[in-house]
């Protein structure tokens, strides 16, 4: 009891912290001092381990007026990961690219993927889930229709929602665990990022990133990363000079 | 003599050989066509490397070609020991000529394996008319394939300056009956603009009435740009098309045709010489300037728009120059261009974003803008009226930040908050929603979801199914609702006067429903080889026939039951009702 009471009241301190610093950060914003407010909401987000879209959000934004598009355009990306309805996220995420040298597009994923399911199926897992659903409610009315008046097409019809309710349930799980798997999206950090044929810094690049240019992150190794390109290009890149953030898939 | 035969005989063979191996052939699809009836030119080359012909000598001698359809095969030769990878490709050109006569197609180069290779002249004879009138029925008289469709070119200037906008149009006529039809290429080739920068397109019909007759016109129409001086042209517009129609015995006729319109000859003027702040713009315009206020606010911004709209290459309009404003900090100009619709109007518009920094009256100059009018052959400058415009000073300025220096330096530090982005949240509720959740991630209790339904449903089911086998099973139910049927009897009968009378009757029914058969009449003999039948225990049957016997005394007997025997012959019968439900149970299942 007094250790739950206990956690309860440091859990409530550590909230009322955490407001705190939000409401510095902000009141640093709004005078200006925008490195101050990213700081402030960097330790909200680093320290405090929040990660609401807001809070990303306003890093984005304090990211932004200091002129690190890079950073501003992963952090706003990281915002719609978490919300993709976050509309204000969207907007200023679209002012900062427009920003950026040459706002790369993000690569289809669906090109790059080898998991067929992410290359051609066109559903998200949560739509394929709320399909499931419907199949299961239709074939719940279909059995009570039965009882109404018992007629073997209201059979036939429930077993084909059964099944569809089953296969689209069974694509649910697929897919979420197909884009758990999926590559991450990159941010270009710094100003240029030279991207190498292979994970040797003193060969010439085959190509530069620009800061705030979107790619997709295939995989991780030893510090550096295997990007993929609009376009199809294809390199590896030191891992300090990107942020990865989760890509949506769907 | 046998010698010299066979001399003969491998010159002969060797000129066939030769013959064979020649790498570049071409024959006409006919040797006698009408003008501009279509036929087709046929070009075969064989080799390594095998270039595109040089048909210019072919157009050059009046024979109009259309798109060719081309055939490439590749295969590879093995010899001694060496490969060789041989290209083998045809084209085949739909060619039509307008005039009659004799025509003779010249000699076409084709480069084989960096060698020129010529085909052999070919003759065909043109006679006069293409169609013969064909009577077309809404229509008087008989008309030919050429006045039922046909194609115009036609430009709205033949001699422009350099820049000035020229309306291309390419019209296909096609009489206005509901019998005639055109069908062309999937894509409709367009004449070759080289030398022209291309504006806007668009394509609309309307109807005109061309020689007497009434035809529905589809028009492309194209704003074109010349882009140096000199003698410019706009190539030939040839297609291939088919024309269908009706005849009058309602039977379809169809003919094929090369649309043809020819090249259009454009003399391009330089431009005199440019007078300081030229624009670049060449066309008919007009400039407009618009203040969004005159009374206006230190620190606040007021957008000065100018437009240029008319007829002319708006990527050619460079902004107007707003001259240095020591009282305001200007941004800008955005850049908007609006073209119009089915017409080489345009509207460029350039929005600078006036910021004052200092309270008082202030005047923002005349603007000029310079263009070429080609219409007076000469530059014409248009100006933007002068505003006189009153600036007060504002509370705290806070939309500035000054720092240190001169009046100057502070000018030039000066930054100007422009709401390019959405503003910061400042909620703290925001600070720990997690709203939405990652479309693209379900959680444990989103996966797990579906077993809720799915357990409604399995239970609905099996109820469902339970009750129908209850409904319609009447063993099965007279054995589902024996017991409790039996008990309810027992109970009653045991609060009733006299219990024993009907203990034999309820126990005789509950084994009947159990059994389901017909209680009537059965004894407890009867009873014995049901259960006998059903294979029963021993010890169950015995006692269940003990008990009726007992029953049945107890009813006949010519005195009432004692309380205690009465009692016991009750529990003994709720007994044997236990005992026979399970074992009959046992035995069902």
């Amino acid at each position: 009891m007094i250790t739950a009471f206990l956690i309860t009241m440091s859990a409530l301190g550590a909230s009322g912290d955490a407001a705190r610093l939000f409401e510095e950060a902000g009141t640093a914003y709004s005078q200006g001092n925008y490195e101050e407010a990213a700081g402030k909401y960097s330790e909200l987000n680093l320290m405090h381990n929040i990660h609401s879209p807001a809070l990303l959000y306003n890093l984005g934004n304090a990211y932004y007026m200091q002129g690190r598009l890079g950073k501003a355009v992963l952090h706003y990306a990281a915002a719609l990961t978490i919300d993709p309805g976050f509309e204000p996220a969207r907007k200023n995420l679209e002012q900062a690219l427009g920003e950026t040298k040459r706002s790369l597009p993000v690569p289809d994923i669906r090109q790059v993927s080898a998991n067929p399911l992410i290359r051609y199926y066109p559903l998200s897992p949560l739509q394929s889930l709320l399909a499931a659903h419907v199949g299961l409610f239709a074939a719940l009315l279909l059995l009570l229709a039965r009882q109404w008046r018992d007629m073997p097409k209201y059979a036939w019809a429930m077993r084909l929602c059964l099944a569809g309710a089953c296969i689209f349930y069974g694509l649910a799980l697929a897919g979420d665990r197909a884009s758990r798997s999926a590559p991450k999206l990159a941010v270009a950090q710094t100003e240029e990022v030279p991207v190498y044929f292979s994970m040797n810094e003193s060969e010439a690049p085959r190509f530069l990133l620009y800061e705030g240019d979107r790619v997709l992150a295939e995989r991780v190794e030893d510090g550096w990363v295997c990007v993929y390109a609009h376009g199809g290009e294809r390199g590896w890149a030191k891992k300090d000079a990107l942020g990865l953030v989760e890509h949506m898939i769907w | 003599m046998k010698h010299g035969s066979r001399l003969l005989l491998i010159a002969w063979l060797a000129a066939c050989a030769a013959h064979a191996r020649e790498p570049v052939t071409a024959s006409v699809s006919a040797t006698r066509a009408a003008a501009g009836e279509i036929f087709y030119i046929t070009l075969h080359a064989n080799g390594s490397d095998v270039k595109e012909p040089d048909l210019g000598p072919v157009a050059a001698a009046g024979v109009q070609l259309g798109s060719p359809s081309v055939q490439s095969s590749t295969s590879m030769q093995y010899i001694n020991g060496k490969s060789s990878v041989i290209q083998s490709r045809a084209w085949r050109y739909p060619a039509s000529v307008a005039q009659e006569g004799t025509i003779t197609i010249p000699r076409i180069s084709i480069t084989v394996d960096g060698r020129e290779y010529f085909t052999q002249p070919m003759t065909i004879e043109i006679s006069r008319v293409a169609d013969t009138p064909v009577p077309v029925p809404g229509k008087g008289g008989k008309l030919s394939v050429e006045e039922m469709a046909f194609v115009r070119a036609v430009t709205d200037k033949s001699s422009v300056y350099q820049g000035e906008p020229l309306t291309l149009r390419l019209q296909i006529y096609q009489l206005n009956t509901g019998y005639i039809s055109i069908t062309g290429p999937r894509s409709l080739p367009m004449p070759d603009t080289e030398g022209f920068y291309p504006g806007p397109e668009w394509q609309d019909t309307h109807m005109e009435n061309y020689k007497d007759q009434e035809y529905e016109v589809t028009e492309f129409g194209r704003v074109l740009y010349p882009a140096m001086p000199g003698e410019l042209k706009i190539g030939a517009w040839n297609w291939q098309g088919m024309v269908r129609w009706h005849d009058t015995r309602r039977r379809v006729q169809s003919a094929a045709r090369m649309f043809t319109a020819p090249e259009i000859a454009i003399t391009v003027m330089s431009l005199p010489e440019q007078p300081e702040g030229f624009s670049g713009a060449v066309g008919k315009f007009r400039f407009t300037a618009q203040l969004a206020q005159t009374a206006l606010t230190q620190g606040t911004p007021v957008r000065l728009t100018f437009t240029v709209s008319g007829e002319g290459n708006p990527n050619t309009i460079s902004a107007p120059r707003l001259p240095d404003l020591a009282w305001a900090h200007v941004s800008g100009p955005e850049t908007e261009t609006r073209q119009e619709e089915h017409s080489p109007e345009v509207a460029k518009t350039f929005s600078y974003l006036l910021t004052p920094l200092e309270a008082g009256t202030h005047t923002i100059p005349s603007v000029p803008f310079v263009f070429f009018a080609p219409i007076i052959k000469n530059y014409k400058t248009e100006q933007s009226p002068e505003y006189q415009v009153t600036v007060d000073a504002a509370d705290g300025g806070n939309t500035l930040v000054a720092v240190g220096g001169s009046a100057d330096a502070q000018r030039s530090r000066i930054q100007v908050f422009e709401e390019k982005i959405l503003p910061v949240i400042t909620e703290g509720d925001a600070l720990f929603s997690e709203s939405g959740a990652n479309s693209a991630r379900l959680s444990i209790l989103a996966l797990l979801s579906p077993a809720l339904p799915l357990l409604v449903f399995i239970v609905l089911f099996a109820w469902l199914a339970w009750r129908g086998r209850l409904s319609r099973d009447q063993g099965y139910a007279r054995r589902f609702y024996a017991k409790n049927k039996c008990l309810k009897a027992l109970k009653e009968a045991r609060a009733s006067a006299e219990p024993s009378e009907n203990l034999d009757v309820l126990l005789k029914v509950f084994i009947a429903d159990m059994l389901n058969v017909n209680e009537a009449g059965l004894t407890s003999s009867d009873v014995e080889d049901l259960l006998k039948e059903r294979r029963i225990a021993e010890d169950s049957i015995a006692m269940t026939v003990r008990v009726l016997r007992a029953c049945e005394r107890a009813r006949y007997a010519g005195r009432n039951a004692g309380p205690e025997e009465t009692e016991a012959l009750c529990t003994a019968t709720e007994n044997v009702v236990e005992q026979l439900h399970a074992a009959l149970q046992e035995t069902q299942s």
